[in-house]
């Protein structure tokens, strides 16, 4: 399983939901967090529909999309929209 | 269609706005009209009291004809009572305040005095003229209408005047400072900025961007206050710019609402400015020479700030309109104008500071942006329904 964040240094939002998503990130040893600038790794983003709004969680199982988080969560919303899914 | 619909909808809803009310009041006020048939200001200030009286149910007017000798003497005394010696007409006396001439800010200042004594005691001193209890060299205490003093512990005596202003300024100046039209790009350019790892020039660059930002507000707002303060007593103008606030004020509103729908985060808008700027602020930050970088980050800044003012011109725009509805000096307009962007760059200066101490990038939750729509939308159509209504209230004479 892999989770795909998309942000941008230029994004308030992103600026609040990036360092969230790190700390989360040792709840779940077994799965991927790859991280991607919206500017500065065009090519890879462009592979995943972004939206609008930034920043976007993709939450991948098998290569299968299976989640997508748009715009800025809190703490217990990110973890909640997560466990939704893995559990 | 769906575009006239919105536009029926907006004209709608601007109209209904206004509908003239009847202002209903508490105290009786007289007002005394010493004038002459052939003086044509009188004719035009004639017209305008005839308003005033469907206006406001409690005005008295009394009319003078100054060829008849009685009402000439009583003119005279008159005159002599507020230490006026020149002959002219129309003389407008409202309680202990007298106004000669007439032209548009005269009508402005009669229609704030008639306010005033429709909530305030008023001491008829003309009428007491009239029946001898008084006599045209008895000393009478002028009602200072344009602040009411109150006694603060420390301070000491303040009016409303030195409260309100500056009130209105920082909460005015702070949610405008929380829409968030440039602060993507001071964002991007304190990236840029920690990558480099030089602290002194981080501080400078970064300092040039914010003085700079803070510099364009306050010409412009400077500039917008000297225009309002030539055409603010035309009254059409100041209808016009009320309009402007109202539907400002209803397309904030309107972003609240269709926010809630969706999610609260950054809008990707317009890839190809964004890539342009971002590649000139790349080139100026890697520019070898510090005043060569500091002049690209200049203009980057006026540039934005540009961008900026159409983003938000609403509420500056508004707030300049305060301050030239209140007579105030050339200082205590540049001082209120610098609170206001002090208070502006606020978000911008705090996301700074943190940036420079901790290098790394903070953001400020874009919920609050959601709000400042909302906030902003509700003072804008404040300010615009009070400057058709209650034009004397923003120069807060409650």
């Amino acid at each position: 399983m892999k989770i795909i964040y998309i942000g941008a240094v230029w994004c308030p939002a992103c600026l609040i939901v990036k360092p969230v998503l790190k700390k989360l990130q040792s709840n779940y040893v077994n799965i991927d967090f790859i991280y991607y600038d919206y500017d500065m790794d065009e090519e890879e983003v462009n592979k995943y529909q972004v939206g609008k709004v930034l920043p976007e969680i993709i939450i991948f199982d098998n290569d299968k999309e299976i989640q997508r988080i748009i715009g800025e969560k809190n703490k217990k919303e990110l973890e909640g929209l997560i466990n939704e899914v893995i559990k | 269609m769906k575009l006239l619909n919105k536009i029926l909808m907006y004209s709608f809803f601007t109209l209904l706005f206004l509908i003239p009310l009847n202002v209903n009041a508490e105290n009786d006020v007289n007002l005394y009209l010493f004038y002459s048939d052939t003086c044509p200001h009188c004719a035009v200030e004639k017209e305008f009291l005839k308003e005033m009286e469907e206006k406001y149910e409690n005005l008295n007017i009394h009319m003078y004809e100054v060829s008849d000798e009685a009402n000439y003497t009583l003119l005279s005394k008159v005159k002599t009572l507020f230490g006026n010696d020149k002959p002219y007409v129309p003389f407008t006396v409202i309680g202990t305040l007298y106004y000669e001439g007439y032209n548009d800010n005269t009508a402005l200042k009669i229609e704030e005095t008639i306010e005033y004594y429709s909530v305030n005691e008023a001491r008829n001193v003309v009428s007491e003229l009239i029946n001898n209890e008084i006599d045209e060299n008895t000393e009478i205490v002028i009602d200072d209408i344009d602040s009411k003093t109150f006694n603060i512990p420390f301070i000491g005596q303040v009016t409303t005047k030195d409260i309100s202003i500056p009130l209105v300024a920082v909460i005015i100046g702070a949610v405008d400072g929380f829409n968030p039209c440039a602060m993507w790009v001071l964002l991007f350019l304190l990236s840029m900025l920690i990558g480099n790892h030089d602290k002194k020039r981080m501080w400078l660059l970064g300092l040039t961007f914010i003085l700079t930002s803070g510099i364009i507000y306050l010409l412009f707002m400077v500039a917008w206050l000297k225009i309002s303060l030539s055409i603010m007593s035309i009254n059409y103008i100041k209808f016009i710019i009320a309009l402007i606030a109202l539907i400002g004020g209803s397309f904030n509103l309107y972003s609240f609402y269709k926010s809630l729908q969706k999610d609260s985060g950054c809008d990707v808008v317009n890839d190809s400015k964004r890539k342009r700027i971002f590649a000139e602020i790349k080139r100026f930050t890697s520019e070898k020479s510090l005043l060569l970088a500091m002049a690209g980050v200049v203009t980057l800044a006026i540039s934005v700030n540009f961008i900026e003012l159409a983003c938000s011109a609403g509420l500056p725009l508004l707030f300049t309109q305060i301050l030239s509805l209140n007579n105030l000096s050339s200082l205590e307009y540049f001082i209120y104008i610098l609170m206001y962007i002090i208070f502006f760059l606020l978000d911008d200066i705090i996301v700074f500071v943190i940036a420079m101490i901790t290098f790394e990038l903070t953001g400020i939750s874009t919920k609050l942006n959601k709000y400042s729509h909302l906030i902003g939308g509700v003072i804008m159509v404040i300010i615009g329904l009070l400057l058709i209504f209650k034009p004397a209230w923003l120069s807060f004479n409650f």
